[in-house]
């Protein structure tokens, strides 16, 4: 019967509360059960919960207020990673991205987020499924595809930096990560870490990668730099990236083939 | 009328993922399309949203939702026709500070249209999209839930 195209249950959400915003799986496995839906769910939430009381900096007992307040702390492996993350994101956008250049000591929380969706989608893997996504208030994990078959991955809209009814680009996303900075949507405020002022290099950053943690903070990066974080971005295999300069947007890597170059031409939705 | 209600709770919670549709519309079948639009009229003379049997119109008014953070609530009103929504209003939205009320005078028409056009819409997420999206589904499917979609 053709209504399988429409499979009874085929796609199914869940949605949290957590970290001051909201995070959402979407599974898509038509061939899963509910209860392994719920199973990967409840480790989901568990994980979600378990990373805000380690990485919240609005908490002042979590393990990152701690080393913000200084001293010398040993710390459990999961955070030892976030800080090598940290580090290897602020090399490879050559200081754009910087934890440690900011206003209170060490913030990782613009890497957490793809951090822990990468993390959760793991759990979710184990769990059996094979197509989902983990979307963190407009930071996704994707996996397997939308439609469950292997001949596309899932399609991701980019927000439109002004015009809440357009998208600026339509990107097929495949076992990877996108991430989106600086959206006047999301009221996000970027800092540049060396000028101590609000980020100028573009009004929005888009990247699409095979890391969470990294598409989180290069979007970031890529707020600061602008154009000119091409000089880095090129550098990293895997990686597409788009920026918003004034209406202006340019873009890097083989996800963005469908996108205008400018915004007075965007897509109507 | 049980397996199309699934099929319909299935279309809607696509929204559920922030928009979430068939990513492909032309593999959207035709007969898939139409047994949302029969069993719809179906669920709305039998949750009697109007008045005549002979007209297939309803309207819903689905579940208040706290979007949480003290930020405020969403509830929506959604017009049906024959299987289709051709009409949701938004009777409230999360207005309690500012920030919340600036996020909703944008986002929330986006979510409109986004649901208007959700029987061809290609986007299966967004990102840079607001969670205020994530109350509006929630509403929305609630709402729905009652003309029998």
């Amino acid at each position: 019967m053709s209504a399988a195209t429409f499979l009874p249950g085929r796609v199914r959400t869940r949605l949290e509360h957590v970290w001051g915003t909201v995070v959402t799986l979407d599974v898509r496995d038509a061939d899963a059960s509910d209860a392994a839906v719920d199973a990967a769910w409840e480790s989901v939430r568990a994980e979600l919960h378990r990373v805000d009381r380690v990485f919240s900096t609005f908490r002042e007992d979590s393990v990152i207020s701690r080393l913000r307040r200084g001293g010398t702390h040993v710390v459990a492996d999961d955070v030892a990673d976030v800080i090598d993350r940290c580090l290897e994101a602020r090399r490879l956008t050559r200081g754009a991205f910087d934890p440690w250049a900011v206003e209170g000591g060490f913030d990782p929380s613009g890497i957490v987020k793809g951090w822990a969706a990468d993390r959760c989608a793991a759990l979710v893997r184990a769990h059996g499924l094979r197509s989902f996504t983990i979307d963190a208030a407009g930071d996704l994990t994707c996996r397997g595809s939308a439609d469950g078959t292997a001949a596309s991955g899932w399609p991701i809209g980019i927000a439109h930096p002004d015009d809440p009814q357009a998208v600026i680009a339509l990107v097929d996303v495949r076992d990877a990560a996108i991430a989106t900075s600086g959206t006047s949507q999301r009221g996000d405020h970027v800092r540049d870490p060396h000028a101590h002022a609000a980020a100028r290099g573009a009004r929005q950053a888009t990247v699409v990668g095979p890391d969470g943690a990294l598409a989180d903070a290069l979007a970031t990066a890529l707020v600061v730099s602008g154009v000119e974080g091409a000089e880095w971005f090129a550098a990293l295999p895997g990686w597409s990236g788009q920026v918003v300069v004034d209406d202006a947007v340019t873009s890097w890597g083989p996800a963005f083939t469908q996108e205008t170059p400018h915004l007075k031409g965007a897509k109507e939705r | 009328m049980k397996r199309a209600v699934l099929v319909g709770t299935g279309t809607v919670a696509g929204v559920a993922a922030v928009l979430a549709f068939n990513p492909n519309p032309a593999r959207t079948s035709a007969s898939a399309v139409n047994g949302r639009v029969t069993q719809s009229t179906t669920g709305s003379t039998t949750t009697g949203g109007s008045t005549s049997d002979t007209t297939s119109t309803s309207t819903a008014t689905g579940d208040a939702v706290d979007i949480g953070r003290g930020y405020g609530t969403i509830q929506l009103e959604v017009t049906v026709d024959s299987g289709r929504i051709v009409d949701i209003t938004a009777l409230a939205v999360p207005e309690n500070d500012g920030h919340s009320a600036r996020i909703s005078q944008q986002a929330v028409p986006m979510l409109v249209q986004q649901a208007l056009n959700a029987q061809s819409a290609d986007i299966a997420g967004i990102s840079g999209a607001t969670y205020t999206s994530l109350g509006f589904v929630q509403s929305l499917k609630s709402a729905l839930a009652q003309v029998g979609m």
